[in-house]
């Protein structure tokens, strides 16, 4: 290349309008067409294979001098406009006495510019038909654009309003359309760029752009499509009512959008010819009288029409004269043989079915005939690269010597030197530079399958390439290529290594460099005249480009003595001297694996990091992410690291790592990993599982060190990892402690502790007791009860956690239990030590993993119940003592004086029955007190040194063999008594009375009498109190 | 469990609650059994496995005699479950004749091979294992190897997505390594001839070498090992261009000690 001559040729032979590049650039870029299809039908099968130079001579030369109308078919870019200017060209070389060659030129695509073409021949200077001559000469007069594209519009209204012709609309639904066209609204929607209307003004007034050309003049459903908020509008601006009706029907109706459409296209033409300034017939007049002339003079017509598009407006006149054969009635015309292009779009779409039968053959141009042959694409690229590095006198001189390819010049490399180099059929070298063979081919294969043509080689590759170098070159390259994972690292791990030696700000143009102009790998080959190359590209390249010297990587087989892999066979040894085809295509998973590695490249360089399940990235990242996690759990021998088994599944989303500027909330995970290159190639060593693996193996290419990579960075991450699930908020976890404290607490309000010191607790009743324990209501207070209850709720949740938490659990643990008694026993004492408390600030802080935070709650709740517990049980002990003294002359008494007691009951009942008075003891209740004197003086003992307590834990223990219950036994039989005693001195009363009135005694001497036998009752009940 | 037969109970955190249990005063079977397994929670005991891998005809923990259980070794070697295992590591030796120990010299011969099984408990897997080991190799051995290997840092345990119930193993003897080579007796900071290291470490990592000791080539998982070593910085490995005195790493074309090794220096 020489740099400074295509910085100003580059524009002007990168002309993807073939016509408008000039005729020296346009010869020396062409490139022979090998794979011309000869058809007589368009459907119908090849008849044949044809090279360019065949096609010409067997048919554009037309040796049997035969009327003939060839179409040059094929999808837009493929190259019809080149082969037919290309025809053109030859056949003004071949000059042949008596035949005018008529070449219309696509010109700026537009019926104007062709009418101009057609003006500057001088066979239509001399018609006789002078009126017509002027019309045409009118046509093209200029007309102001923004005015003409409201002539369009109003002329389809003109068109409608007086087309008779109801086959497709009813006279009704073509005054609606009217009014509809009409409406305001509408008519803007349909001036809009690129929308019917403005694709009409394009083919009538001038063009824009090259890319536009072939698109079809003509409406489309889509451009009737209307939704219900126009309507609405239309209804709110009191549009015409049956504009309404119109766009009302037109609302979710395709069919109807597509029969209207149908419908507008009938009047194109019209519309078209009269904005032209055209009338019927006047095109087909001038051919006609075109055609006469040239019989006139005795010569023949051979006429080359670029593009039929062209002709929009006039094209069915065309093909009625192109169609016309010399004889009969016409013998007054001359012979005419005529090559018209068309696209496949334009022809399935708009040409008149009851024309295909008057074409004599189809000359098809498939966009794979350019791809297929490898040798033809690198030429066609390599002629443009040359013709830009000459000055074009350079060319010119060459085309006026005949332009013959022995004579080909070829410019002299000023950089690329030593570059891949493209042998042309005379045996000169193009030079490749700045691309290469492969380059070209797989930068190719990446253009969209439709836009596999010379078009979009040039527009997309060739031109953003070039300038993309003419740029810089250490910049090169950096021009946008889409889908370029479609070529990937192979095999995948060197890119690693190119990430590690690469500068960051080089990496992406290495990348794709390597990618692209190489293939896919570091390795170092070297060709038998001792040139070094780096993953195929010679190593003088990357200093051409200005890229960092990255040492290859040594073949296997080039290593001494070395252990070769037993699962890979290695690919056979290439060496990149000579120009070979790239790989074979890369499997679906390599693909997928290039497109996350680039996704991760662009999150390391600032982007953010996705996951998502519904897009294809996204979804590979968050399946890395969950193997990233799922990897961490089953890598880490969390028994050994001295975390529980129970502790670690209460962490239920396994989410270890976050990552720095991910689009999901980060909130869960244990660490943040960092948008660095660490991260970068063990995030990618995941994807390689999940992609190349398909998340279930390491044995890929590659697998083993990527293996190697996740487990150098895990070493790394590994405490981090268990230091975040030991603690929480700088604490140690203490969920275990907050349940054995539960427990304890638990068996001591259940009354299953029997002892009264917190040491004396013992970790057996674990599991020598039972969780669950209904206990008497009449036995503690209310507040105890009701502790309790709830405290049952949890209590085999408790039990479980804790037997579960201290279990010494193989694999994925079993039913039976092998207790870690050493760490039970630690944390057991440790709680004693505690007095079964945890202090509220630590309570206070929040587990982040719910299911331990769910076991601190309980216990949090339990412990924040214990004063009022406690209070609750003291007040109603005190209720109890001060019920006792106001039934008897209570004071500590033994279980001997209880005895005694019931002793003196036991006198009270017989005396009382002696005297027949009607009262009886309850022998069960004498009896229990009696048997339970012991334990209810044990009661009465502990009870009146629990209401002397402060603490509650210490309260609890007093109370929690439910003292008050054995009390209350004794003052059940106490109050009966009371109420007995009653009874009899109400009786002795009542008895008194009687005795004095049945007696008759003096007074003195009854009074007597029962005063004796009062004082003997008195004495029975001496020392009572009533 | 390091006999003819591996047992899966017998994992090495039970070994050492009993060798914790033992450090202090002798302990009768019966009592030890009560004290893991109180008859209380039920079930069936996996403590005579527990007992019989640390006693005195496996790993040599403890001393099992008249139903007493006492321990065998220095109060330190128990003092932590990593303690317990430095030990083991350098007393490999005493379970050279068993079934654990042809088991992990087949598995590590494997090499990259491992990463086609999806479980250590694949019967393919198992079947190539059973080549190269004279003792019957069936599912519950291989359930029973995987925690000792992962404990004595053979690699790492792993599992995929779909595999719900079975654990692979990626080998990488990084943690095994380090013990062998602190424990192996060689100055720190000073170059070693790679025969001398390789000897040093033997006694240790015979368990990792069978293929080796003629070829000369390591094996993938203790190439990794002190690949990982050497990028830790722990060791430096070294090829001298021209020596002939040589070992070989695994190759890894993407390291920097891709695979001959001709000196290898301890750093401290």
């Amino acid at each position: 290349m020489d740099s400074k001559i295509a910085k100003r040729r580059i524009g002007d032979v990168i002309r993807v309008d073939t016509i408008t590049s000039s005729q020296t650039d346009f010869m020396a870029t062409h490139v022979e067409l090998k794979n011309i299809q000869l058809a007589r039908t368009y459907e119908g099968k090849a008849e044949c294979v044809l090279t360019e130079e065949e096609a010409f001579h067997r048919y554009v030369l037309n040796p049997d001098n035969v009327h003939q109308l060839i179409l040059v078919t094929g999808l837009s870019g493929t190259g019809k406009s080149h082969l037919i200017r290309w025809f053109s060209t030859r056949l003004q070389r071949e000059y042949q006495e008596n035949e005018v060659v008529l070449f219309i030129r696509r010109s700026d695509n537009s019926l104007k510019g062709t009418i101009k073409q057609l003006l500057a021949l001088e066979e239509v200077a001399q018609i006789p038909d002078k009126e017509v001559y002027e019309r045409l000469v009118r046509a093209t007069t200029v007309i102001d654009n923004k005015k003409l594209k409201d002539m369009i519009y109003q002329n389809f209204i003109v068109e409608i309003m007086n087309d008779e012709n109801d086959e497709i609309l009813t006279h009704h639904k073509k005054k609606r359309l009217v009014a509809l066209l009409r409406n305001d609204s509408f008519q803007e929607r349909l001036l809009e760029d690129d929308k019917a209307i403005d694709r009409i003004y394009q083919k009538v007034a001038q063009s824009r752009t090259g890319d536009t050309r072939d698109v079809v003049a003509l409406f489309k459903a889509e451009d009737f499509y209307i939704d219900a908020e126009f309507c609405e509008n239309m209804i709110r601006d009191e549009a015409d009512r049956n504009a309404r009706v119109m766009a009302q029907s037109l609302v979710g109706d395709e069919e109807y959008a597509e029969q209207i459409a149908k419908y507008m296209n009938t009047l194109v033409n019209n519309v078209i010819q009269t904005c032209a300034g055209l009338e019927p017939g006047d095109f087909e007049q001038v051919f006609l009288e075109i055609r006469k002339e040239l019989k006139r003079q005795g010569k023949s017509l051979t006429l080359l029409i670029e593009d039929i598009t062209a002709f929009t407006g006039v094209n069915v006149a065309l093909l009625n004269v192109l169609s016309l054969e010399n004889t009969g009635m016409y013998g007054d015309i001359c012979r005419l043989s005529s090559i018209v292009g068309t696209t496949t779009a334009y022809f399935e779409d708009v040409f008149p079915a009851n024309y295909r039968e008057r074409v004599s053959c189809y000359m098809r141009i498939s966009e794979e005939a350019f791809g297929a042959d490898k040798d033809s694409l690198c030429e066609f690229v390599g002629k443009y690269l040359n013709a830009m590095s000459l000055q074009t006198s350079v060319l010119e001189n060459w085309l006026d010597k005949g332009g013959y390819q022995d004579d080909y010049p070829v410019h002299m490399d000023v950089e690329g030197q030593d570059w891949d180099r493209m042998t042309l059929k005379n045996g000169k070298q193009v030079n490749l530079f700045p691309f290469t063979r492969t380059a070209i081919i797989k930068l190719f294969s990446l253009l969209p399958e439709r836009q596999q043509t010379p078009r979009y080689l040039l527009r997309d590759i060739v031109e953003r390439g070039v300038r993309n170098y003419l740029a810089g070159p250490e910049l090169f390259p950096g021009f946008t290529i889409e889908r370029s994972e479609n070529y990937p690292w192979n095999p995948v791990e060197h890119r690693g290594r190119l990430l590690q030696f690469a500068k960051d700000s080089e990496f992406d143009r290495m990348d794709i460099f390597i990618r692209i102009w190489g293939n896919g790998n570091l390795f170092s080959d070297m060709d038998p005249s001792g040139k070094r190359y780096l993953g195929g590209i010679p190593e003088h390249a990357f200093d051409d480009f200005r890229m960092t010297k990255i040492s290859g990587i040594e073949r296997r087989d080039s290593l001494p003595e070395t252990i070769k892999s037993e699962t890979k066979p290695l690919e056979p040894k290439q060496i990149s001297i000579e120009p070979r085809p790239p790989k074979p295509e890369a499997s679906p998973a390599q693909i997928a694996f290039q497109l996350g590695i680039q996704t991760i490249y662009r999150w390391v360089q600032g982007g953010t990091l996705n996951f998502d399940s519904t897009k294809r990235d996204a979804k590979m990242m968050q399946q890395s992410r969950d193997e990233m996690n799922r990897y961490i759990y089953n890598a880490i021998n969390w028994q050994i690291e001295g975390i529980s088994i129970d502790n670690i599944s209460k962490y239920t989303s396994k989410e270890f790592i976050g990552f720095e500027r991910q689009n999901k909330k980060m909130d869960k995970s244990l660490i943040l990993l960092e948008a660095n290159s660490e991260t970068q190639s063990v995030l990618e060593a995941f994807l390689a599982f999940v992609t190349l693996g398909e998340g279930k193996t390491w044995d890929f290419e590659g697998g083993p060190w990527r293996q190697y990579q996740i487990q150098l960075w895990f070493e790394k991450v590994k405490p981090r990892i268990i230091e975040k699930v030991r603690t929480f908020n700088g604490y140690i976890v203490d969920y275990q402690e907050c349940a054995i404290a539960a427990e304890m607490l638990r068996e001591i309000l259940a009354g299953q502790y029997k002892g009264s010191t917190v040491e004396g607790m013992t970790e057996k009743l674990l599991w020598e007791t039972q969780a669950q324990t209904v206990l008497d209501t009449s036995s503690h207070c209310k507040e105890w009860i009701s502790l309790m209850n709830s405290v049952n709720d949890t209590a085999q949740t408790i039990k479980n956690t804790i037997l579960d938490y201290y279990n010494i659990v193989q694999g994925t643990g079993g039913r039976n239990k092998y207790i870690d008694r050493a760490h039970l026993n630690g944390d057991f004492k440790k709680m004693q030590k505690q007095r079964l408390c945890i202090r509220e600030e630590i309570l206070s802080e929040k587990d982040p993993f719910k299911l331990r935070q769910d076991i601190r709650n309980i216990f949090r709740d339990i412990q924040g119940k214990l004063q009022k517990v406690s209070e609750a049980e003291v007040e109603r002990a005190k209720s109890k003592v001060e019920k006792l003294a106001e039934l008897v002359d209570y004071k500590s008494w033994s279980d001997s004086d209880i005895l005694d007691l019931v002793e003196e009951i036991k006198e009270f009942y017989d005396g009382a029955n002696s005297a027949k008075i009607n009262i009886k003891y309850e022998i069960g209740m004498m009896k229990e007190v009696k048997k339970d004197a012991g334990s209810i003086a044990h009661a009465l003992k502990n009870v009146d040194n629990g209401i002397l307590l402060k603490d509650p834990l210490d309260v609890l223990m007093a109370f929690s063999q439910a003292p008050l219950a054995k009390i209350d036994k004794l003052l059940l039989l106490l109050e009966k008594v009371h109420k007995d005693i009653k009874f009899v001195q109400g009786d002795i009363e009542k008895r008194r009375e009687k005795a004095i009135q049945n007696l008759g005694g003096t007074r003195d001497d009854r009074y007597d009498a029962q005063k004796a036998i009062i004082l003997k009752n008195m004495e029975t009940v001496e020392g009572w109190e009533v | 469990m390091f006999g003819d037969k591996m047992r899966h109970e017998a994992i090495p955190e039970r070994v050492f609650a009993l060798c914790e249990l033992v450090k202090n005063k002798s302990v009768s079977e019966d009592e030890a059994k009560e004290y893991f397994e109180p008859k209380a929670l039920g079930g069936s005991s996996y403590f005579p496995m527990v007992r019989d891998a640390a006693s005195q005809n496996q790993l040599g923990l403890v001393h099992v005699v008249d139903k007493k259980i006492s321990l065998a070794v220095d109060k330190s070697v128990v003092a932590s479950l990593e303690s317990m295992r430095r030990y083991i590591v350098s007393h490999i030796g005493m379970i050279k004749d068993s079934l654990f120990y042809e088991t992990s010299q087949a598995y590590f011969d494997l090499n990259e091979k491992v990463y086609q099984y999806s479980s250590v408990t694949e019967q393919a897997l198992m079947e190539m294992l059973q080549k190269s080991i004279t003792r019957r190799l069936g599912v519950d051995d291989m359930r029973a190897w995987r925690f000792w290997a992962a404990y004595l840092g053979f690699g790492h345990l792993a599992k995929d997505a779909n595999n719900r119930t079975q654990m692979n193993f990626l080998p990488n003897l990084y943690r095994y390594l380090q013990v062998a080579v602190s424990q192996c007796g060689l100055e720190k900071n000073k170059e070693y001839r790679i025969d001398d290291f390789i000897n040093a470490i033997r006694p240790m990592c015979g368990i990792a070498m069978k293929d080796a000791e003629k070829s000369r080539r390591l094996n993938m998982a203790m190439s990794y090992g002190l690949r990982m070593m050497h990028d830790y910085k722990e060791i430096e490995l070294r090829y001298q261009l021209d020596n002939k005195n040589l070992w070989y790493l695994y190759l890894s074309e993407l390291h920097a000690i891709q695979s001959p090794v001709s000196h290898v220096t301890i750093r401290g």
